[in-house]
């Protein structure tokens, strides 16, 4: 029958894997494993785990660490700041509050257009469609080249050729009439 | 004797130099300590800054009590436990993308570098999934080699409780790393 408590077991077992038991620590461990299972597989565990990580090899710190560190707690802005601030850290900061941004702008936009739908049922399209009618009502009082390309729904850029061109060839027909 | 008296006592009356000096004696285990119990390299520059930043900042309050490499893993600790805690959306993106990837592929990398990076990597993903308790004692004691008595005065826990977490630990580790590692 074993002397040693699990509880005592367990520190035990700890030591052991670490290297720091004594033989006659040793020998009370191993009696009391013997007769407990529970005791004898946290040992088999211990002793695998302590085997494995010592696999474990140090990760090389990332270039620049130590003067970034430095620029933080310099007392005045280091003359190399911009080699010091690590950018990696503040876009990973700012990319939830860009994509909140996002969310409202977007939310914004959507009531934004709805409101003003609601208003008069026009949308961000809508006044330049309302000049057009403004320019081809005023158009059917006239005869004009010009005002015909109106009614003929012709682009802005054609009608204000047409309207230029117009206005030349008035103007050459008044010489020509001298 | 703590070996770092006098230069904390340098940068204490704002020796940069000294700073400097104790951050290139800590860096590695202060980086490594934040790489094995975040599993994320970023996050390990990140927290170890941060680390360093309030170690700093702090020197004032340093009694010398305790060594300061003692009080420098206190600081560590809390910081890291407290990342830990409060995991940010876009960290807890990256963390899943990097669970997906199968460590049986990884390991299979030639190259005696590539294959450690690989092993390390394998043994922080099984320590992540611990629960923080019992990850932070088995990596003080297994990664950073503190002794228990230390362990538990960074920990601020009772020297008991301190081998229990690591017995316990170790026994939850175990199928955990033969997952991540790929033992039979």
């Amino acid at each position: 029958m074993s002397m040693l408590t699990c509880d005592t077991a367990e520190a035990l077992v700890v030591r052991e894997a670490d290297g720091f038991l004594v033989p006659a620590e040793l020998a009370g461990l191993e009696a009391h494993a013997t007769g407990c299972e529970a005791c004898r597989a946290l040992r088999a565990a211990n002793l695998a785990v302590k085997r494995a990580m010592a696999l474990r090899t140090d990760a090389m710190v990332p270039s620049g660490f130590a003067p970034r560190v430095l620029a933080c707690v310099a007392p005045w802005p280091s003359a190399d700041w911009l080699e010091a601030v690590d950018w990696r850290r503040w876009t990973e900061w700012m990319l939830p509050v860009a994509a909140a941004l996002l969310l409202i702008v977007g939310v914004a936009g959507t009531s934004g257009s709805r409101s003003t739908a609601a208003n008069g049922g026009l949308s961000p399209s809508e006044p330049s469609a309302t000049v057009s009618e403004a320019w081809t009502l005023s158009a059917e009082t006239e005869s004009s080249p010009a005002t015909s390309a109106l009614r003929q729904d012709v682009s802005s850029d054609e009608l204000l050729a047409t309207m230029l061109g117009t206005r030349v060839a008035d103007s050459e027909g008044t010489g020509n009439g001298r | 004797m703590d070996p770092d008296r006098a230069l904390v006592e340098e940068a204490r009356r704002g020796n940069q130099e000294a700073f400097a000096d104790l951050v290139g004696r800590y860096q590695v285990r202060v980086f490594n300590l934040a790489r094995a119990l975040t599993g994320n390299e970023a996050d390990a520059a990140e927290l170890a800054q941060d680390v360093f930043v309030k170690v700093y900042r702090g020197l004032g309050t340093f009694r010398g009590e305790s060594a300061f490499r003692t009080w420098l893993y206190r600081v560590a600790t809390n910081v890291i436990r407290s990342h830990i805690a409060r995991p940010s959306v876009f960290r807890w993106l990256v963390r899943r993308e990097r669970n997906d990837a199968d460590p049986l592929e990884t390991l299979a990398a030639p190259g005696d570098i590539e294959a450690r990076v690989t092993q390390r990597d394998a043994i922080d993903r099984a320590l992540g999934q611990l629960p923080t308790d019992l990850r932070m004692a088995v990596t003080l004691r297994d990664v950073e080699g503190l002794e228990y008595k230390e362990i538990a005065e960074v920990l601020d826990i009772p020297i008991g409780t301190v081998m229990s977490r690591i017995a316990r630990g170790r026994e939850k580790l175990r199928p955990l790393l033969a997952a991540s590692l790929g033992w039979t």
